[in-house]
């Protein structure tokens, strides 16, 4: 279907339209809701509040081509949204101190799947899967991460780079544990 | 491994990385998008229903006014020259049979009778009437053309003075005045007619519109109605094909449980416009009732864990989420009705059968929950059609007591994208009923 047509459609609330729309993006989002999230029901969370925001502001698509840029941000913005409300009524984590591990982290992601990564990212302070998704995987720069976060550049920079340390320890210890399992 | 790198790795293995959500998040998006839209009813179907109810009603008045201003008994004299040219066709019909019972009465030949009815024919263009009422008949006669006419003849052979004096005519019981222009006529010039016509008389018929032999002139013909009639309510279930979630495991409770049961309430008014057909309208509550268990699925395993594997075989565990879900329905629901009722047979029990339309606006339609997720799931109008079987008989000259067996179907289904099936209410019910006649 035409992307203009089904965004007409979709405005119009039409049931098949919509239900169209909903089953060509869902596993999309979701991938990036799940990225975004630290657990499951935090990304279904995301998810849902980010298609309703689609659905209602549909109107607001001024050139249908740029839907799939359009509906990733808005996904992103929601992640963001529902991370600063996340970040007034958790506490402040302390984070401890990473070692830089030496080991051959490109053989070690080889053996993992992507679904393994994504639970590794999940993992991360909120903060610095914030920053990490923002920057390394969704291409936007600090300056842009610091307006939509509310933090300064440097604190991005270095959100990413303790962010990048605790995922070395992860994967660390996500190869060994892999080579364990295939025992 | 340079940072560049490692965010390189990253990028390379998450590109287009996609994950299936959650068979509950559709439902609730769409819930929250189009839940709102449906439960606002579309303005075309408002309008549509508003457009059927004017027709509706619109049509009862139309029947119920226009009726009234044409009289259903008519009355033809024959030798009123007078009549207006729209009575013109109803006095050939007249003067024909007036000349065949004139014949018979008279005792001449058809030829007598005929040059007789031509004199008569040359003089109805200045006569007018006279009354004899010294003797009344009345002939049924049943022409095979016309089999619901009744031919009443009044053989008036006393000629009535007053009449003449009042411009007045007889027909059937009633007297009419002639307009005002119609001044009386020197009856001198008849002289030789009724020397022809001995004995003097004239002939007033009486033609009753679609009286039948079999169903009796209703004479009561307006009446006020109030109905009661329990229902058991079900459902039409259809699946959401789109959603991709499986539902089964329906439970629903027993065809005759008192879960089921609700009521609906009539008042109204009743026309009656032939023999066999009456015209109801009025207002009506649906207190209805409806409970269902169900289990969703998705269509989908949620998860996939392997237990075991070798070089040939591997032994999987798929695990499904299902949720136990429970519909709970109690509303209430009240608008407009219309329905026509057709006279089958009976006289003292008079057997119907009956055929209308309800258009419902649900009062009470947020109770209408699915309960584990407090969803708001009616469509809040609703429009039924329903059929029945009447029986009626009078108990005295106002009241007239009902039995009703009937059967309600809901036209729109209580849609909602969210939901996993559509439901389509239909009930089935024995209504009991009292009417009072206003006239």
């Amino acid at each position: 279907m035409d992307r203009a047509v089904l965004v007409k459609k979709c405005i119009k609330k039409d049931r098949k339209a919509l239900s169209f729309f909903y089953d060509t993006y869902k596993r999309k989002l979701m991938g990036i809701c799940l990225r975004y999230a630290s657990n499951h029901f935090d990304a279904d969370d995301i998810f849902q509040e980010a298609f309703i925001k689609i659905f209602e502001n549909l109107k607001q698509l001024n050139e249908p081509k740029a839907l799939d840029i359009w509906v990733k941000q808005i996904v992103v913005r929601t992640a963001i949204n529902f991370y600063h409300d996340a970040q007034k009524t958790r506490q402040h984590l302390d984070h401890e101190e990473v070692n830089e591990p030496n080991e051959d982290y490109q053989k070690i992601m080889d053996e993992m799947g992507a679904n393994q990564l994504v639970k590794l990212i999940n993992q991360l302070p909120d903060g610095y899967r914030m920053v990490f998704n923002l920057y390394v995987l969704d291409g936007y720069k600090h300056r842009e991460i610091a307006e939509m976060l509310g933090i300064s550049e440097n604190t991005s920079k270095s959100q990413l780079r303790d962010a990048k340390s605790h995922l070395k320890k992860m994967l660390q210890r996500a190869g060994i544990n892999k080579y364990e399992a295939y025992v | 491994m340079s940072d560049k790198d490692f965010e390189k790795l990253f990028r390379q293995k998450l590109d287009g990385f996609e994950a299936e959500p959650t068979t509950k998040s559709k439902k609730r998006i769409f819930t929250t998008v189009i839940g709102k839209q449906l439960n606002g009813f579309h303005p075309g179907r408002q309008i549509l229903m508003a457009a059927l109810l004017l027709l509706l009603f619109g049509s009862m008045v139309f029947v119920l006014y226009v009726r009234q201003s044409s009289p259903s008994t008519k009355t033809y004299q024959s030798k009123n020259i007078n009549e207006s040219s729209q009575n013109q066709q109803s006095d050939n019909i007249k003067d024909f049979n007036s000349k065949d019972i004139a014949t018979e009465e008279s005792g001449l030949s058809q030829s007598e009778a005929k040059e007789q009815n031509t004199d008569m024919t040359s003089t109805d263009q200045k006569s007018t009437i006279e009354s004899h009422p010294l003797e009344s008949k009345q002939i049924s006669t049943v022409d095979p053309k016309r089999p619901e006419v009744l031919l009443q003849r009044s053989v008036e052979q006393d000629h009535s003075e007053k009449n003449h004096e009042n411009n007045d005519f007889v027909g059937y019981g009633k007297s009419h005045k002639y307009p005002g222009s119609l001044a009386p006529l020197d009856w001198s010039i008849f002289d030789g007619i009724n020397t022809l016509y001995e004995p003097e008389f004239s002939y007033s018929y009486e033609i009753h519109e679609e009286e039948s032999p079999v169903v009796p002139q209703p004479i009561k013909r307006h009446s006020l109605f109030l109905d009661v009639s329990p229902i058991l309510t079900y459902s039409q279930i259809k699946p959401n094909k789109s959603d991709d979630i499986l539902v089964r495991n329906f439970n629903t409770p027993s065809d005759l449980s008192f879960k089921r049961l609700g009521y609906r309430l009539s008042l109204g008014y009743e026309k009656v416009l032939t023999s066999r057909i009456t015209l109801r309208g009025g207002i009506t509550y649906y207190g209805l009732k409806y409970a269902l268990n169900y289990v969703t699925q998705g269509s989908r395993p949620d998860s996939i864990n392997l237990l075991s594997a070798s070089e040939n075989t591997a032994q999987y565990q798929v695990f499904t989420q299902q949720t136990e879900e429970r519909i709970s329905k109690r509303y209430g629901s009240m608008g407009l009705s219309a329905s026509l009722k057709y006279h089958l047979k009976g006289e003292k029990f008079r057997h119907f059968i009956v055929f209308g339309m309800d258009y419902q606006r649900m009062l009470r339609y947020n109770e209408f929950i699915k309960e584990n997720e407090n969803n708001q799931f009616l469509t809040p109008n609703q429009i039924y059609i329903n059929a029945g079987y009447k029986i009626e008989r009078d108990i005295g000259k106002r009241i007239l007591l009902k039995f009703q067996p009937n059967l309600s179907y809901s036209l729109l289904a209580n849609k909602n994208t969210a939901a996993t099936f559509d439901l389509k209410p239909f009930g089935i019910g024995v209504g009991f009923g009292i009417s009072y006649y206003l006239k």
